[in-house]
């Protein structure tokens, strides 16, 4: 194992950091500190911030967890400002100019310099001004081993001050939490008893959360998300309609738009564009055999966390399944858990979806984590 | 009968100015550009609510705090023996639950697989 990129200080003092081993960028006393909350997703991240000691946001913003680096000999003023790292929407929307290059897989980092890259993309829209002392709560898989968690931290080396690693899962339910309405009659607060399905890109996450920080016992992360639907759903479309040149982008789009659980659901039209001809394609099967493998891969890990729990919190936990992450976005996918749980005896389950802001719980509670954070949790990155 | 809804209203609004002005007087890719803006400000407006909502809350409770000798939890947490005052935390939840308290456990997780790692 490397060198640990991290610290913790527990006699830090309330200022900025004065750590002479903070490398990367020149020590100095910063004029202010930025508090991050950063969903590192798979294929999109989202990032919220504000100054410390505020709660005013300046920074909320949902950006593809891609880097497209310019290709050697593109003219002038072709990509603008003649820049030659794109990122996000910029890099996809230039795809044909650039090297795309995605930093994050299975959401762990699987090209460390475009992590980099991306990292400082991220520091430069929280603080444009490059002054700032920049402290982020960084959302990661369940479960995420210790390597990967070393190489986030060597990536964010000398970009931000101090990092905090927090489970998706867990952030997802502090997000999804509403302060407001703790306490009222009728109100289930969420980080009390409930468990957390959070379906992304590269991993689907499942998390108890009971009132304290989650154990790994009360995580599962599984490798299997809507990356891996795009995949199956590919070899679909390659199988039924061979050489049909449809882009991975495409077809993730068509997921998106589409995508299903449940018995089949025919006839699924989708238009597409085929050798610059529109083609109107049957998918129903194919979407629907593509989305519910990812049934068949959570449910079982639904259900070991559901027997994990304590007779005396189960009944309550199972009132309390709540789906986030774009995965909750697949028609049925609330209905279809719930009737299996049910025709398998669990005690009137309910499983919710989190809703339209999905793509921002795990950064509110990011942001959430990093404003209730106290001076001695965080984490300084050293060499 | 459902309520109509302001997306009822547009969608009304737009089959009007279509069916007036013809079906290219607005451009999908406009339409849908604005859509989208809206839609991100919209999420950015919830954003904001909730991050403020426990800030209000909070005020709200320590306008109308108890007497010292039942202190709210601001001051049980002001008061915290093990540790520096958290000078960065906007507010502190009035909820059962401390964010800070939650982290504590994280930390103290990872301190615990760091020392045994063979069970992991």
């Amino acid at each position: 194992m490397s060198t640990p990129a991290v610290v913790e200080k527990n006699t830090a003092p309330a200022t900025a950091p004065q750590a002479p081993t903070v490398t990367g960028r020149p020590v100095k006393a910063a004029t202010k500190t930025m508090l991050a909350g950063f969903d590192l997703g798979t294929n999109k991240s989202c990032i919220l911030a504000g100054p410390a000691g505020t709660s005013d946001m300046t920074l909320s913003k949902v950006l593809p967890t891609v880097v497209g680096y310019v290709k050697e000999g593109i003219v002038d003023g072709i990509i603008a400002g003649n820049a030659t790292i794109l990122f996000g929407e910029d890099a996809l929307n230039n795809m044909l100019h650039v090297d795309l290059v995605a930093p994050i897989a299975e959401g762990v980092i699987a090209h460390p310099a475009a992590a980099r890259d991306f990292f400082q993309r991220v520091r430069s829209l929280i603080d444009p001004s490059g002054q700032a002392e920049i402290r982020t709560v960084v959302g990661i898989p369940a479960n995420t081993s210790d390597k990967a968690r070393e190489d986030i931290r060597q990536c964010a080396l000398g970009i931000f001050d101090r990092i905090l690693l927090v489970p998706e899962p867990f952030l997802s339910a502090l997000g999804f939490r509403d302060d407001a309405r703790v306490g009222q009659t009728g109100y289930v607060d969420p980080v009390t008893n409930s468990l957390f399905i959070d379906i992304g890109g590269g991993t689907s996450d499942l998390c108890r959360v009971q009132g304290c920080f989650p154990t790994r016992e009360d995580q599962i992360c599984i490798p299997f998300a809507g990356d891996a639907i795009d995949e199956i759903l590919h070899s679909e479309l390659d199988r039924l309609y061979p050489n049909n040149g449809l882009s991975r982008h495409k077809v993730r789009e068509i997921k998106e738009a589409h995508a299903y659980v449940g018995p089949v659901r025919k006839p699924i039209d989708v238009r597409v564009i085929m050798g610059g001809k529109a083609h109107m394609l049957e998918l129903g099967e194919a979407l629907g055999r593509a989305a519910n493998t990812l049934i068949d891969k959570i449910y079982p890990a639904l259900t070991t966390l559901i027997a994990r729990a304590s007779s005396d919190s189960v009944v309550t936990l199972l009132q309390n399944i709540i789906v986030t992450g774009g995965g909750s976005q697949i028609k049925g996918i609330d209905a279809v858990l719930q009737k299996r749980l049910t025709d398998d005896g669990f005690e009137s389950p309910k499983v919710k979806l989190a809703g339209q802001d999905y793509k921002r719980y795990v950064a509110i509670g990011a942001l959430k984590a990093a404003r209730a954070a106290r001076e001695n949790q965080w984490q300084f990155l050293l060499t | 009968m459902s309520p109509i809804t302001a997306e009822d209203e547009f969608l009304v609004v737009l089959s009007t100015v279509r069916a007036t002005y013809g079906p290219a007087s607005i451009n999908e890719t406009d339409l849908k550009e604005i859509v989208a803006t809206e839609e991100s400000r919209v999420a950015d407006a919830a954003v904001i609510a909730e991050l403020i909502a426990s800030r209000m809350t909070a005020l709200q409770t320590s306008t109308t705090a108890s007497t010292p000798s039942a202190p709210s939890s601001a001051q049980a947490e002001t008061n915290r023996p093990a540790s520096t005052p958290a000078p960065f935390a906007s507010s502190v939840s009035t909820s059962p639950f401390s964010i800070a308290d939650l982290i504590d456990g994280m930390l103290a997780q990872e301190k615990r697989d760091v020392r045994q790692p063979a069970q992991r």
